[in-house]
């Protein structure tokens, strides 16, 4: 089963998606800070898409991907933003991230942030 | 010798002559030197004997010299004494040639067989130095209060005036000579109503100060700052008006007290956006989740339902019956309003100039007017299709660097507005926006003149304010003509401004900055 990981440090938000991915069958797991998800993924947790908030309290969300990818150069992301105004910086660019896996927050249906982690799951 | 002879006939005469303060001459009937005194021989730096039987000429400016002799010719002729037994300003050259000022009197000496005139010349050049310094002085004097950028009037007790500048008698389009004399008032008319306290300040030795003072002067409205300023060393007592025109600097701080609100605003917006949308997210996301964990089509919810003794099927039966389903519709439907109200202030809070490029502005404007035309909104009852559009363009080009869009959206808020406003004035029969295109040294200047119904000072102050609407809830959020603002104050560095008298109409007025020649 695919492993979704969940970062983002407003509870509701991580346990929203979750039940929503969960009920698509899928498995997820949940990360409140940066140096949260780097820990699970270091004890051996396997992620195939994280889905990553990009203003965390301890590391920005473009810093948290990148060193996770170090980690795990599998990982695929989609980020998760408040700001209407976010761009996707070059350095995520450059490990693969692209406009149509960027969420503005609120998602107003998230049957297609499911697709796109589908979609990621199965290398496309 | 004839002359020795004369003179030496009373050495006490001599002695007179040689001790008086001012310089002595006397000469013949021809106009030869008869009598040069030590003063004399001072002033003019000749010694008696050079000038002595000389004729008189040598000592005189050239102007007067050349006519000299038909002076004493004409006297002796016509006895009119012209100059005789009086005195007059006259100019002396001395041996060096320089010439200089002297007062001049002349009496005709008769005794036994002589005949001649005695001259008496007193040296004016101190006196005329000091006249030129006077002078001076004031001419300076009169520069330094005509260079203050300030209208001055110098007046009396009785409110006449006895002075004022340059920028007083401009006001006036009178002649700076013109107005002395003349009552304070008569030339001043909007100072009737201060007159009070200006006498007040006079009289009481007070200064008065009164700011921002409203004029009504015909159709145009001013704003200036009075202040009276009394003379404690004048003669009698007399004060000093001074005015200032300041309409365009109160205009300049309402504009930047506004713009200042919509940066606030704008700073605002962006921190605010995000703390606003993680909320939306969590209530739409959690609307979404309620509705689908309630439906039976997920094996999950059958089985744990099944597990707790509900029965999903009555469930839903129970939340349409008593409106449930719609309460979460209406967060839902609530949730997007919410968003879109902050994407829109984020939008257009935005600063960049990301894709300026030259773009004619009339083309905007047909654009917009296309658009609009097929705006018709019956909610908001109004039809643009009623409005007839005048063009009244006169450019040597439009062209403007611009984001096209922005401005579209520039353009079609301050058109929708114009509509709505007239379509509020059911009175006006013709409606009308005429557009006005112009340059305008570093700007091309678009104005959007109505003709509905206007709007109050007050309403005119909020306009371009974030949330200020004046229609009724639900029908506009507030922001379009904010938007517009910001678009062409942030993004274009432009003006917008606006002036309406009620009743009459509105005008928008946009500037957007040339920043170079096409």
């Amino acid at each position: 089963m695919a492993k979704v990981l969940i970062v983002d440090d407003e509870e509701l938000i991580s346990c929203n998606l979750a039940a929503y991915l969960e009920d698509e069958g899928l498995e997820v797991d949940v990360a409140n800070s940066a140096e949260d998800a780097l820990r699970k993924v270091e004890t051996g947790l396997r992620v195939q898409v994280c889905i990553m908030d990009m203003r965390l309290p301890d590391m920005n969300g473009d810093e948290a991907c990148q060193a996770l990818h170090r980690k795990d150069p599998e990982i695929r992301f989609l980020l998760h933003t408040g700001s209407p105004n976010y761009a996707i910086s070059p350095e995520l660019g450059a490990i693969g991230i692209m406009p149509e896996h960027l969420y503005r927050k609120p998602i107003r249906d998230m049957a297609k942030l499911a697709a796109s982690v589908r979609a990621l799951c199965a290398g496309r | 010798m004839q002359r020795v002879r004369f003179w030496s006939v009373d050495p006490r005469v001599r002695e007179i002559v040689n001790n008086v303060a001012d310089a002595v001459i006397a000469i013949d009937a021809r106009g030869n030197i008869e009598l040069f005194n030590p003063v004399a021989e001072r002033l003019f730096g000749y010694a008696s004997e050079e000038v002595m039987g000389h004729n008189i000429k040598l000592l005189a400016a050239p102007d007067y010299s050349r006519h000299h002799d038909e002076y004493i010719a004409r006297y002796l002729e016509t006895d009119d004494p012209h100059i005789i037994g009086t005195g007059r300003e006259v100019e002396g050259r001395r041996k060096d040639g320089t010439v200089f000022p002297i007062y001049l009197s002349v009496g005709e000496v008769k005794v036994a067989e002589f005949h001649g005139f005695i001259g008496i010349i007193h040296d004016l050049t101190e006196q005329k130095e000091a006249e030129k310094l006077l002078l001076n002085a004031r001419t300076y004097l009169q520069d330094i209060i005509d260079s203050i950028p300030s209208i001055l009037v110098g007046v009396d007790q009785k409110g006449i005036i006895t002075h004022w500048n340059h920028f007083a008698a401009a006001e006036r389009d009178m002649d700076i000579r013109e107005g002395v004399g003349q009552p304070l008032v008569k030339l001043f008319p909007f100072l009737e109503a201060q007159l009070g306290d200006i006498s007040h300040a006079i009289r009481e030795r007070h200064p008065v100060r009164k700011e921002r003072l409203p004029l009504q002067n015909g159709g145009s409205s001013r704003v200036i700052d009075l202040a009276v300023y009394p003379l404690s060393s004048a003669e009698g007592l007399g004060g000093v008006v001074r005015i200032d025109d300041v309409t365009e600097r109160v205009r300049i701080e309402e504009m930047m007290v506004q713009t200042e609100k919509m940066m606030s605003v704008g700073g605002l917006a962006a921190g605010m956006a995000h703390e606003i949308n993680n909320p939306l997210g969590i209530i739409a996301q959690s609307c979404q989740n309620l509705v689908r964990r309630l439906s039976d089509d997920i094996p999950k919810n059958r089985e744990v339902a099944n597990n707790v003794g509900l029965d999903l099927g009555a469930m839903r039966r129970y939340m349409t019956e008593r409106g449930l389903s719609q309460f979460i519709a209406g967060m839902q439907e609530a949730t997007e309003r919410a968003a879109l109200i902050v994407t829109e202030m984020l939008a257009y809070s935005r600063r960049g100039t990301s894709s300026f490029v030259p773009t004619p502005l009339s083309e905007l404007v047909e654009t917009v007017l296309h658009l609009a035309s097929h705006d018709y909104d019956v909610k908001k009852n109004y039809d643009f299709r009623r409005i007839t559009i005048e063009r009244d363009y006169d450019t040597r080009s439009d062209l403007i660097s611009c984001e096209a869009l922005a401005i579209e959206q520039v353009l079609l808020n301050v058109l929708k507005n114009a509509a709505q406003a007239m379509a509020g004035n059911p009175h006006q029969t013709c409606p009308t926006i005429t557009l006005r295109l112009r340059d305008e040294e570093q700007w091309l200047r678009l104005e959007v003149i109505d003709n509905g119904p206007g709007m109050s000072a007050e309403v005119r102050h909020r306009l371009f304010e974030p949330f200020f609407t004046t229609k009724p809830v639900g029908m506009g959020t507030g922001l379009g003509l904010a938007v517009a603002y910001f678009i062409v104050t942030e993004q274009h560095h432009g003006r917008l401004e606006v002036e309406s008298t009620p009743g009459m109409g509105s005008k928008f007025t946009l500037r957007l900055p040339r920043h170079e020649e096409y």
